[in-house]
């Protein structure tokens, strides 16, 4: 699949993925990786992104044996982006979707 | 590629790229690998699966930079954490001249208890007194100390850990990725803080009863509760047997 449509939903899932719970990197980028063909190291950019973005917060957890983790989680900015992105995203997607059905007919 | 190989790669990369905080970056990238490794995936699948070092650092730097706190509101946190320090400092020596104290108050009484067990009187410094009052007393004194050593140990630790919860909190404040506040009382596990209460409540009932014992010893020897008048202490003078 294209590349380009990738690269900008990949940062609605990311969103998605925390707004469940607050997640690690690696855990972010398994569960993307099950569903998405990408590059493993493309989650961390993005992880990134938002946190520049005052979209997500981190914070160290203890695991017994072995390093902290670094949590994700989404700030009060990054819910209402996500609520916001969500359904910009699924409108976009069902007009995409009515366009391409009626052109085929 | 290898793990080290990749990461060396990655920070190059990150470098040329001008990424600040390449080591946070790095440590996520090192992590992604030790949970790969830990599932039994080969460090060149890893490193393969996870995009060139070349494609990854450009990711990091299209991401606008992220501001650290003002110049002037950090300098300032700074200052009031010195200051904090300052008085935080003061204390904690304070507190470890205390327990110094009662370690050395611990050791005097071992020293004394020795004595009196192994009936020496060096430099003068006792008392006279019968040895079957003297070692009840002996008993008594290395108990004592033995109480005074985990008072004294038990303080060390509540001194340590909070400093080391004070340090931790400084870190959070001075670091953006904050680990969890540390307790500031000191934390034993279950086992040794069974083993502990047992040795203190023992060895308190044997400073008890040894202080009776000696007590009863010493008043029957000299017929009066003031054993201390009849055998001459503190300057009284001794009533001959």
């Amino acid at each position: 699949m294209n590349i380009q449509y990738k690269k900008g939903v990949l940062e609605l899932c990311v969103l998605a993925l925390l707004h469940q719970r607050d997640r690690y990197g690696y855990e972010v980028s398994e569960l993307l990786s099950k569903t998405i063909e990408l590059a493993d190291g493309t989650v961390y950019p993005i992880l990134r992104k938002l946190k520049t973005d005052g979209l997500v917060t981190t914070y160290l957890c203890e695991e017994s044996g072995g390093p902290p983790r670094k949590y994700y989680s989404l700030t009060d900015l990054g819910r209402k982006t996500y609520a916001e992105d969500r359904a910009d995203y699924l409108n976009f997607a069902k007009n995409i979707e009515s366009i391409l059905e009626e052109t085929s007919k | 590629m290898t793990k080290l190989d990749y990461l060396n790669e990655l920070k190059n990369e990150l470098k040329k790229n001008g990424v600040v905080d390449s080591e946070d970056i790095l440590s996520e990238y090192e992590q992604h690998f030790l949970f790969k490794l830990a599932d039994g995936f080969p460090e060149e699948e890893i490193a393969a699966k996870l995009g060139s070092p070349e494609t990854v650092a450009a990711q990091f730097a299209g991401i606008r930079q992220e501001r650290k706190g003002t110049g002037g509101k950090k300098a300032f946190l700074v200052a009031g954490l010195a200051f904090l320090g300052i008085l935080e400092g003061s204390l904690d020596l304070l507190f470890l001249g205390f327990i110094l104290g009662l370690t050395g108050a611990a050791l005097a009484s071992a020293a004394i208890g020795a004595e009196l067990i192994l009936n020496v009187n060096f430099a003068g410094l006792l008392p006279p007194m019968p040895y079957a009052g003297a070692l009840i007393l002996g008993v008594m004194m290395l108990s004592l100390a033995v109480l005074l050593m985990i008072a004294a140990l038990y303080c060390f630790a509540y001194l340590r850990q909070m400093v080391r919860a004070s340090l931790r909190w400084r870190k959070n404040r001075l670091s953006e990725a904050a680990l969890p506040p540390l307790p500031t009382s000191p934390q034993f596990s279950p086992k040794t803080r069974r083993a502990a209460r047992s040795v203190f409540l023992g060895t308190l009932m044997v400073f008890g009863v040894s202080f009776v014992l000696g007590y009863l010893i010493l008043g029957l020897y000299t017929h009066s509760w003031g054993f201390w008048h009849a055998l001459g202490w503190f300057g009284y003078p001794p009533v001959v047997y």
